[in-house]
């Protein structure tokens, strides 16, 4: 039905119609249901047993009272084209249904079929009666109430209703009057008390709501729904209501936005509060929607204990009341408050449970026991609803099926009564600190993993490669530009390094420098150094004199093995020894043991001062024999040697394959980056396993011909974080097991993960599951183990997996290696790793702890930034930094080498703007040849420049529409905003358009164009570039469910239309 | 630090030092060699103190 809407009187129209403007709530939810798609997720069902019989027909009768007592049983939602209307029909047949059910749970199943079939809010009845008699005196009946016409007072009043009319009385009090309520709220709106409402809500939301992004937050919520329910002991939260002096309602918030900051590590957290607009006799008679919906949004700091976060979820809540009059879509329009495009300001909500707070209904003597039913749909991406209960508190944690699963929900639930727990014993612990976990759960998570290996077999390295080489002297163990070497010749030219070593009075214990190019002298003096009792100090043939000087120092080096072209310089430091080629056949006897010291890495700290690794011969040997186990290398096959000694994965390169009687092939010097030599090399020879850092393996899967490597099994990637997609297409490209690996200098490889994770988000950087002697655990900064999907540091054990600590820095090295409380006297590494460890066991890389960056409140966590920007066609690398600006706090550069054509900064932020929250996109665009490295193949971070005044979007200067479609599209906007020179990049909320506004927009564009266009399929920001687009997609649609001559007649009408 | 403003200096039968929060039980194995006001303080104590960083068992 068609009817013109009139201005804001109401208008009752001869025939049977009255027709007014919808109440801020009705308009809330008809928003929502547009912006979802969908009105499924505000479709409630409810459900009741009665031991009694009640017919069909008494209950339609009774409705037939009821619907013609209460105007919102005759009302529905009517868009006009210019704003939404309340149609309050005259008369409306109820909608009973009558069901033939064997039992209860046949009804449940049934209501909740009907509770998921869509409401059309311009049809009423809103409200579906359903009834079965399930026995000869049993009954069921059931509703499913669109919210648009009910809240939970209005639920409670139905009920009472219903029952009087049952039971053959009649309803005392007239009925409210939802159309005057309406009307007297619209009038509220320009009083003064509105005002100051506005004034208090632009000051407590002026920093803006932080999204929440957890779960798989890279997936827009699906809507879809459900529930898990809980409860928690009365005594915990009565012990803080005394305690704190505070009412169960504010302690339970407190700890739900508590729980959603330990998730998200988010300072800032908003929760949706549904408040009732029912302060008037008359309106606490209505049958309606009365509902509004506030903000809390509090601040955590590191500080804040639990007090302190009850203490503001109450002044919260109090003053939220007090000002709550305003409507939500008020609040969110306030300049300053929104700041995600078209976001809600909150995705989480907590509130009473929608069920009646009085008494059960009855009819006579039978009591009306309510049945569970859920509607399998989520208004919010989670929703936390309390029910008090004389014993306990019942909690309904409903949750968003797209983001989240049950285990994970059950998880939360549990952690959220634990806070509870460990909050009533000490108020006063910082929120950040309180445990999440029993004693016995945080014993077992320090424990050792059951299912560690243990290598008891391996023995020092060198000496496991000369028992190597007296099993197969004449394999070949080393080949180099097409020359090679046998076990034999690589044992005694060892052996003779070892004599010299011991000849110059240099023993056990003694460290020494080796700075020599990738070749066979290289494999060849670390096993002799290591075969003389020393300890190796791999030395970057690129570093300057002085870094080796105070390498050397620190290390207490005895000689460095190098060069000639090197040795006189090195020679005012330390003896020197060059690489002669002797060989001898036996070494020195030299006793070397599990607890000598096998090397010393030297790794840049955050100071910049080099921090050198010590790691002894049991460190070592556990960490080659999992290689081994995992990894097997036997003769005829190789491992490609390209990475530099100075950075540790060369360990693995050099030792691993001479473990098992395979081959090291070493990498030219200077060409392990040609993707063409690589790519040769990786086909032609018989390599088996070969590592790449992750930038290097884009580049080279960028570069690489597409075809088969025959030969090649596993190809590993580690030293950063390396993105699912990079893993996927790596896979793709080698078509052989592509392992990412995770681990410090301080102990090995802790983790691989060996397919793509599915269960994190695609922008993720997973790291897959412990390997080797180690188990890992996820603490908080008390050192307390938390819960799975709780981001916090990384802690590794793993028995004969620790290194010594760092050379002369006692200080450093106790706190980073701390008493382990799962193995007596063992220690464990504090990794300063920020990750959280998924149900599936897999563990996430969220940043590092020393480089949280925090923008507008929330964690961000550049990575996850550098991997969306990477999947960005023109460009080949990048890398997401926080840099501090002069004016504008801390802001996030990104630093691009482009493939092929240059992207504007316009481009990368717009692109960036589609798939991650406005507050995530770089200000800045930097285009660079090439990212800096470290020697060691890692990003130089401090080498990257400033970003010059280029470098950033041009958000200042205007930009106006191109083409037919935008042009058309920016007229829209201005006809409806009243606002002149659009820009294409103009996000349409910022220049002062509303939700409801965009609707007429859409509206308009999509009748212009022919298309069908949807709030719900906006994402991101709605600019002028994003709603083109949208059309575009839209006609593309149509186009592709033509024939070919339909399609020219239409892009010629629409030509002549443009 | 709130909560906890005590912190102890441990050492294990290796004769490695490290730091433990006063307020939580020591992991077996490990001594309470002092106790200090802060974080800071042990650590600079272990500075003066952790002159062979090599495990008791290797030198």
């Amino acid at each position: 039905m068609d009817t013109e809407f009139v201005a804001a009187e109401p208008g009752r129209t001869p025939a049977d119609l009255m027709t007014c403007p919808a109440s801020s709530g009705q308009e809330r939810i008809w928003l929502t249901a547009q912006a979802d798609g969908t009105s499924a997720p505000y479709a409630a069902p409810f459900g009741y047993h009665i031991a009694a019989r009640v017919t069909a027909d008494r209950l339609r009768d009774a409705m037939e009272v009821l619907t013609a007592r209460h105007d919102a049983l005759r009302t529905g939602l009517h868009w006009t084209g210019d704003g939404l209307a309340q149609q309050v029909h005259a008369t409306v047949r109820p909608d009973v249904r009558e069901l033939t059910c064997a039992n209860t749970e046949e009804f449940v199943a049934a209501l909740r079929l009907a509770a998921e079939s869509p409401f059309d809010l311009a049809q009423a009845p809103l409200l579906r009666t359903l009834h079965a008699e399930i026995g000869p005196a049993e009954t069921a009946i059931g509703f499913v109430f669109h919210h648009a016409i009910c809240d939970s007072w209005a639920l409670e009043l139905f009920l009472r209703d219903l029952t009087t009319v049952l039971e053959g009385g009649t309803p005392q009090d007239p009925p409210g009057d939802h159309v005057q309520w309406s009307l007297d709220e619209r009038q509220w709106l320009g009083t003064d008390e509105a005002q100051d409402a506005r004034v208090y809500w632009k000051e407590r939301l002026r920093h803006g709501a932080a999204p929440l992004r957890l779960g798989r937050y890279d997936r827009r919520p699906s809507r879809r729904g459900a529930v898990h329910r809980f409860s928690v002991p009365a005594p915990a939260v009565q012990e803080l209501v005394t305690e704190i002096a505070a009412s169960p309602f504010s302690i339970l918030l407190a700890a739900f936005g508590t729980i959603l900051h330990r998730y998200s590590l988010n300072e800032r957290i908003s929760i949706g509060l549904p408040i009732a607009q029912r302060d008037t006799p008359e309106s606490e008679r209505v049958l309606g929607y009365l509902s509004n919906t506030i903000v809390a949004l509090e601040h955590y700091t590191e500080e804040t204990t639990f007090r302190d976060a009850v203490n503001s979820a109450f002044e919260h809540v109090a003053g939220g009341l007090e000002h709550g009059r305003l409507p939500y879509q008020e609040m969110v329009r306030l300049p300053g408050v929104r700041q995600d495009g078209a976001a809600s300001l909150y995705q989480a909500m907590f509130g009473p449970q929608n069920t009646p707070i009085e008494a059960a209904p009855t009819i006579g003597e039978h009591v009306w026991t309510r049945l569970a039913v859920h509607n399998g749909t989520a208004k919010n991406e989670l929703t936390l609803l309390v029910e008090q209960k004389p014993d306990r508190f019942d909690l309904e944690l409903e949750y968003d099926t797209g983001l989240f699963d049950r285990p994970w929900a059950e998880r939360l639930a549990t952690a959220y009564a634990r806070l509870l727990a460990s909050a009533a014993l000490d108020p006063d612990l910082p929120v950040a600190e309180l445990p999440l976990l029993t004693e016995p759960e945080m014993a077992a998570a320090f424990a050792e993993r059951a299912d560690a290996d243990s290598y008891p077999d391996a023995g020092p390295v060198h000496i496991d490669i000369g028992a190597q080489a007296g099993r197969t002297p004449d394999a070949v163990a080393v080949r180099w530009a097409g020359e090679r070497m046998t076990y034999r010749e690589l044992d005694h030219r060892a052996n003779a390094l070892a004599a010299r070593i011991a000849g110059a009075g240099i023993g056990r214990g003694s460290r020494i420098g080796i700075m020599l190019d990738r070749g066979p002298d290289l494999i060849c003096s670390a096993l002799g150094v290591l075969k003389a009792g020393a300890a190796f100090v791999p030395l970057d043939p690129r570093f300057p004199v002085a870094r080796v000087e105070a390498i050397g120092r620190d290390a207490g080096l005895a000689a460095i093995v190098a060069d000639t072209a090197r040795a006189t310089e090195l020679e005012a430091v330390t003896p020197v020894l060059v690489p002669d080629g002797a060989a001898t056949t036996t070494a020195p006897d030299v006793p070397v043991g599990p607890d000598d010291l096998a090397y010393i890495y030297y790794t840049s700290g955050s100071t910049g001062v080099p921090k050198g690794v010590m790691i002894d011969h049991r460190d070592a040997a556990n960490r080659l024999a999992y290689f081994k186990q995992d990894y097997p290398i036997g003769p005829g096959s190789a491992a490609l040697f390209k990475t530099p000694l100075a950075f540790d994965i060369s360990i693995w390169e050099i030792f691993l394959p001479l473990l098992g009687g395979g081959e090291v092939l070493v990498a030219e010097p200077g060409r392990e980056t040609d993707p063409e030599y690589l790519s040769a090399t990786l086909r032609a020879e018989p390599v088996v396993m070969v590592h790449f850092v992750p930038v290097a393996l884009e580049a080279y899967l960028g570069a690489a011909q597409a075809g088969p490597y025959p030969g090649l099994r596993w190809v590993i990637a580690s030293g950063e974080a390396v993105p699912a997609s990079l893993h996927r297409r790596a896979r793709d490209h080698f078509g052989c097991a592509v392992h990412i690996q995770y681990g410090q200098t301080e102990t090995a490889e802790v983790t691989v993960g060996d397919v793509p994770a599915v269960d994190g988000p695609a922008s993720a950087t997973m790291l897959g599951r412990e390997v080797g002697v180690y188990s890992m655990r996820v603490v908080d900064r008390a050192l307390q183990p938390v819960p799975d999907d709780v981001p916090g540091e990384l802690c590794v054990s793993g028995p004969g997996g620790v290194a010594w600590g760092y050379q002369n820095r006692p200080a450093i090295t106790a706190e980073r290696f701390l008493p382990h409380p799962g193995s007596p006297g063992a220690r464990l590494y504090r990794s300063g790793d920020v990750v959280r460890r998924l149900g599936s066991g897999d563990f996430e890389f969220l940043g590092r702890m020393d480089h949280q960056v925090k923008i507008q409140g929330c964690r961000v966590e550049p990575g996850e930034i550098e991997n969306v920007l990477s999947t960005h066609p023109a460009v080949s690398a990048c890398v997401v930094m926080p840099r501090k600006s002069a004016d504008r706090g801390v802001q996030l550069v990104a630093y691009v080498v482009a493939d092929g054509d240059e992207p504007s900064p316009q481009e990368l932020a717009d692109f960036a703007g589609r798939q991650l929250p406005s507050y995530m996109v770089p200000a800045a665009f930097v285009l660079l040849p090439e990212i800096p490295r470290t020697t060691s193949g890692k990003i130089a971070r401090e080498s990257l420049p400033e970003p010059a005044r280029q470098a950033f979007p041009l958000e200042d200067e205007l930009e106006g529409p191109t083409g037919p479609v935008e042009t058309e599209i920016a007229a829209e906007w201005s006809r409806v905003l009243g606002v002149q020179d659009i820009g294409r990049h103009d996000d349409f909320f910022q220049i002062g358009g509303t939700s409801l506004s965009l609707i007429r927009v859409l509206g308009a564009v999509g009748k212009r164009f022919g298309v069908s266009l949807r709030v719900s399929q906006f994402n991101s920001r709605p600019t002028v570039v994003a709603l083109a687009e949208a059309v575009q997609r839209g006609i593309e649609e149509l186009v592709e469910g033509l024939s070919d001559q339909e399609a020219l007649d239409m892009l010629e009408a629409l030509r002549t239309h443009g | 630090m709130v909560g906890s403003p005590d912190w102890h200096v441990v050492r294990n039968a290796e004769e490695q030092y490290s730091i433990w929060r006063a307020a939580q039980p020591v992991p077996a194995g490990w001594d309470v060699v002092s106790t200090f006001a802060t974080k800071n303080e042990c650590l600079d104590h272990i500075g003066q103190v952790w002159t062979d960083i090599r495990p008791a068992s290797a030198r």
